[in-house]
């Protein structure tokens, strides 16, 4: 709901390689971690929180746009900050194979979603700790994080694919080949300036102009107001669920939230 | 899709990639990859794509589930490809094909592999963490999806959720959801109990081919 489950083959290969330096770097101190504090007792709570995370996306939201509920700032609340990354990274791998996500990008999804359940974790325990509203704190954690994973997807998917010729022709050649005539052409313009007919030059300026113009982009106010529209329905649905969630939980079992 | 019928498909299938084992698939997809990378024209993509939904159609495999999971990475797509501008058939249909040769190849080896064959597969390079983690949650997938079917079964014989009051709608899923979330919490704990009892020791260990 919250987050773009983004497909492989978009974005370039060193956007996501980096992603998996990324969580085998985070990978290497959540070892740390869970070694110093002795946290092997939670892998079945971690791997519980995963396969409620992949099952409750199969609960019908009675919504005519296809949602499904995601429950990571849920899972950051329930986890902490440093495990929830241990159930995202599995929930991510399970649905990869599933096509839901991709493989090549499980590193940058699980950076995205790692990110958006520590937000939430942070920011609930701030604001219950200042207000002690339970459901209120909830929602705007949950907000907010979304709302942040959301420009973070959308800064990830602009940086992969802002230079869409890499894309479009795979290789730099026609897109290349295309700059270096232009520049030859401004150079060419500057040194000769006087040798040419300015008629000419006027023409050869135009039509590198033309073909900048009609040259295929990547408009990130497309791409933001399209994932706003989508994106606001999406948070507002999953704040509210994870709120009620959170404060059922805290009426019925409230050493679960350890609060 | 379930995950549960996926399972089924992947363990109790006869076709001729069923018989193959996990690793060799796996390097299969990863030569894939990399052709799909490389591949410089429309037409390779193309020529990839044809021979991928060719074999399905000849695989035994059930078709029309494997064929809509598929096209589910075409939703990012669609918003994708509608926020470029001046966009060209061919960059467009590069792009579609590309995404759906990737998805095709890792429906083929997830309709054909169990996720337990993955898993080992992949223990040779996953930390032990990792490994440990992905076996529980494989198990606790199959534990409690019998809870949440319960469940769901309940609210649907109480009348179903209903669009016209949207906020009691939500408040009874989020209801369900945190019953089941507690109820799921348990079942961990006596999980973790009951492996305790049988010798596990914080590290899982499985049989070889």
């Amino acid at each position: 709901m919250s987050h773009l489950h983004i497909p492989d083959g978009i974005l370039p290969l060193w956007l996501w390689l980096l992603g998996y330096i990324l969580i085998a770097i985070y990978f290497i101190f959540g070892a740390f971690y869970i070694k110093k504090y002795k946290k092997q007792s939670k892998f079945p709570l971690i791997s519980i929180m995963a396969a409620l995370m992949i099952l409750t996306m199969s609960i019908p939201l009675p919504f005519p746009v296809p949602y499904h509920v995601n429950l990571s700032v849920l899972t950051g609340i329930i986890l902490g900050p440093v495990l929830a990354f241990f159930a995202v990274f599995t929930t991510n791998l399970l649905l990869a194979f599933l096509a839901h996500g991709g493989i090549t990008v499980i590193g940058l999804n699980t950076v995205v979603i790692s990110i958006e359940a520590a937000l939430g974790y942070f920011i609930f325990r701030f604001l219950y700790k200042k207000f002690n509203k339970i459901f209120f704190s909830v929602f705007i954690a949950t907000f907010l994080a979304l709302l942040f994973s959301t420009f973070l997807n959308i800064g990830i998917v602009y940086t992969g694919t802002h230079n869409l010729s890499m894309l479009a022709h795979h290789h730099h050649g026609h897109h290349g080949e295309f700059n270096h005539k232009h520049h030859q052409n401004d150079h060419n313009f500057i040194e000769h300036e006087n040798h040419h007919p300015p008629l000419m030059e006027t023409h050869e300026r135009q039509e590198g102009f033309d073909k900048h113009e009609h040259e295929e982009n990547f408009n990130i106010k497309k791409f933001l107001s399209l994932m706003f529209i989508f994106g606001f329905i999406g948070w507002i649905l999953e704040s509210s669920l994870t709120g009620f969630i959170v404060s059922y939980i805290n009426k019925v079992k409230p050493d679960i939230l350890n609060l | 899709m379930k995950i549960s019928d996926l399972d089924y498909y992947a363990t109790f299938g006869n076709t001729f990639l069923h018989k193959v084992p996990a690793k060799y698939k796996l390097l299969d997809a990863i030569i894939i990859i990399c052709a799909i990378f490389y591949a410089k024209n429309v037409y390779s993509l193309a020529i990839m794509y044809f021979l991928l939904i060719t074999y399905l159609i000849f695989s035994g495999l059930p078709r029309f589930k494997f064929f809509k999971l598929s096209l589910y990475p075409l939703i990012f797509t669609a918003m994708f490809l509608y926020s470029i501008e001046n966009l060209t058939y061919l960059t467009a249909f590069k792009l579609i094909l590309r995404v759906l040769c990737f998805s095709t190849t890792f429906i083929y080896l997830i309709f054909t592999t169990p996720y337990i064959q993955i898993f080992k597969a992949l223990s040779g390079f996953l930390p032990d963490i990792m490994v440990n983690i992905l076996f529980n949650t494989y198990r606790s997938l199959f534990i409690i999806n019998n809870t949440l079917e319960n469940l769901l079964t309940t609210i649907r014989l109480r009348g179903r959720l209903r669009l016209n009051r949207p906020i009691l709608a939500l408040k009874t899923i989020g209801n369900l959801i945190g019953f089941f979330v507690i109820k799921s919490i348990e079942t961990s704990e006596k999980m973790y109990d009951g492996i305790k009892l049988r010798g596990y020791s914080d590290n899982f260990k499985f049989l070889k081919d």
